[in-house]
């Protein structure tokens, strides 16, 4: 191809700097910010804070702190939870033939399907029915139960994608179905479990309205819910506030940053397959 | 070799229970009961003892001057969502595309990447404080720069100012998934085919329309119904930024249906309403899954 003229290049560069700008500064603000006093922030709107006030971050740790937990258990189990789900079906799926597979395939198809908003109301009933009001398990079940419809459909394909020699010739060497998943599956499709893992955590870290709803106690608060009811407050030190929102920003930031790649590979090459 | 097929298929059917499990009751049993809640009278004085009311909820909110006029609203910000955001990512990811795989190239992306990993709520709470109308950026910046009499309560003057501020919200709406998608979409993109279109002297307006762009075809289709059917049920930044006001300006059904479920317990009505939507985006997957099919 045409070697791009280096003008054409600079200007691309250029329009690019500049939507990152606009894109990264809401992370820059975020910081700043978060050192200073109201009044400072009036004065010096944008600058770097003359004078840090780091007793923020200790004010809002002591807030943040039990947030953090309840999400990155919720997170956390839910995640696990959903792969282990998934791979168990989506395992039997790729590998067998037996009565009804379409149909009950079928039905997690649909489900992917159906819009949540259908079943907010009576999922919220069907919660506090079973007593579930205020317990993590309110949110990390019903995760689990719509995060593994699209895990299944994905991981099904990746494993269907695995030759049928390699699982004759391990039978040939005795392995049992625990042991071909375990060392030829589960090897073989990492790479998209991780990812499948990690966007599950993004998206239940993210959600708001659920943990809105189900998990309202200050103790049992999720850090998206906590983060929301420091603006509800009466004086607001946006200093803490904003400290606050770096602190929530952290975990998350730790966790992609060693696994952004396989994220990524994951995202991509799942869309393309669907 | 009977029993052995059933054994065998016993432990298939050992290994689907655990997903069914949740699948029946979290997902089956609930979207059950949305049909059947539609169809009572029941809020918080006679939870007890709902009442059977046939199709009066459907008459009820089908009537309410509220309901319909969330759906002009929600057209706002569903088309904003399928011409706007989309738009952008497509620029964005093809102007890194055109960078090339070199080091600035990979920097381009990874920087575009990293916000997608912030939380959502805080960047929605940045927003909030940007359009803030004591301490907030947009009227400080405004007021420093000599324009005093534009500063306003931008989420509560009016409907334009409300909706406008939060369709405005996550400028310049690259980072997110549907960036990653087309990027990976461009990238694919067999450089051997360009070739002959820049030897044939093709401008690069006409290679972005004619050759790049309909690569990403496929993604730009799959991503297309995700933010529809998305963008339908999404109401979390109306309710957090603007509780749906001023009036109802920036209520959307799904704002609606939260607000007559929780903030009213007015159960049976709001599971009316999730039925309604169900339907709605269930008929637009039917037609765009006609739609796909046609194409291929």
């Amino acid at each position: 191809m045409k070697a791009q003229s280096a003008r054409f290049r600079y200007a691309l560069i250029v329009v690019l700097a500049i939507l990152l700008f606009f894109t990264i500064f809401p992370l820059y603000f975020m910081l700043v910010s978060s050192l200073k006093t109201n009044f400072e922030l009036q004065t010096n709107f944008f600058g770097f804070p003359g004078d840090p006030q780091f007793e923020y971050y200790s004010e809002a740790f002591a807030k943040v702190k039990t947030y953090l937990l309840n999400s990155t258990y919720i997170s956390g189990t839910a995640a696990i939870g959903a792969v282990f789900v998934s791979c168990l079906s989506a395992y039997v799926y790729a590998r067998f033939r037996f009565p009804f597979k379409n149909l009950l395939f079928g039905i997690n198809l649909a489900f992917l399907m159906i819009p949540g908003v259908l079943m907010l109301v009576p999922q919220f009933v069907l919660v506090t029915k079973l007593g579930l009001m205020n317990s993590p398990w309110a949110a990390i079940l019903p995760y689990i139960a719509s995060g593994q419809l699209v895990i299944t459909f994905v991981l099904r394909t990746f494993f269907e994608e695995i030759p049928k020699e390699l699982f004759e010739s391990m039978r040939i060497d005795g392995s049992g179905e625990v042991r071909m998943f375990f060392q030829l599956c589960v090897p073989f499709a990492l790479p998209i479990i991780l990812s499948m893992a990690l966007l599950n955590i993004l998206n239940s870290w993210n959600d708001f309205i659920w943990p809105l709803l189900v998990l309202p106690d200050q103790k049992h608060m999720t850090l998206t819910v906590g983060l929301f009811r420091f603006m509800d407050q009466q004086q607001i030190l946006y200093g803490k506030m904003f400290a606050g929102m770096t602190l929530g920003t952290i975990p998350l930031m730790i966790l992609f940053g060693f696994t952004m790649k396989y994220f990524v590979q994951g995202m991509t090459s799942g869309a393309i397959k669907a | 070799m009977r029993l052995g097929l059933i054994r065998k298929n016993g432990l298939v059917y050992m290994c689907l229970l655990p997903g069914f499990f949740f699948i029946g009751l979290f997902l089956v049993y609930p979207a059950w009961e949305a049909f059947r809640m539609s169809f009572l009278d029941w809020n918080m004085r006679n939870y007890l003892h709902p009442e059977y009311v046939g199709f009066a909820n459907y008459v009820q909110v089908l009537g309410d001057p509220v309901f319909r006029k969330s759906f002009a609203v929600l057209l706002v910000f569903v088309m904003w969502a399928l011409v706007i955001f989309q738009g952008a990512s497509i620029i964005g990811a093809y102007l890194i595309y055109l960078l090339g795989n070199g080091r600035i190239g990979a920097i381009a992306k990874a920087a575009f990447t990293v916000p997608m990993v912030v939380p959502g709520m805080v960047i929605t709470l940045f927003w909030l404080f940007f359009y803030e109308p004591n301490y907030g950026m947009l009227n400080h910046i405004l007021s420093s720069i000599g324009l005093e009499s534009w500063t306003m309560v931008w989420l509560g003057q009016n409907q334009a100012s409300a909706i406008g501020s939060i369709l405005m919200k996550g400028f310049p709406w690259i980072s997110g998934m549907g960036f990653l998608i087309y990027l990976a979409g461009f990238q694919a993109i067999d450089e051997s085919v360009k070739e002959a279109a820049v030897m044939d002297g093709a401008s690069r307006w006409k290679l972005f329309t004619k050759v790049d762009f309909p690569m990403i075809l496929p993604q730009l289709r799959l991503t297309t119904i995700l933010v529809l059917v998305g963008g339908i049920q999404q109401f979390s930044d109306q309710m957090i930024m603007t509780k749906g006001g001023p009036g109802y300006d920036t209520t959307v059904p799904g704002l609606f249906m939260y607000n007559n479920a929780f903030s009213y317990g007015q159960l049976g009505i709001g599971s009316a309403i999730g039925v309604i939507l169900f339907l709605i985006i269930m008929l637009l997957t039917f037609l765009n899954m006609r739609f796909m099919r046609e194409q291929s």
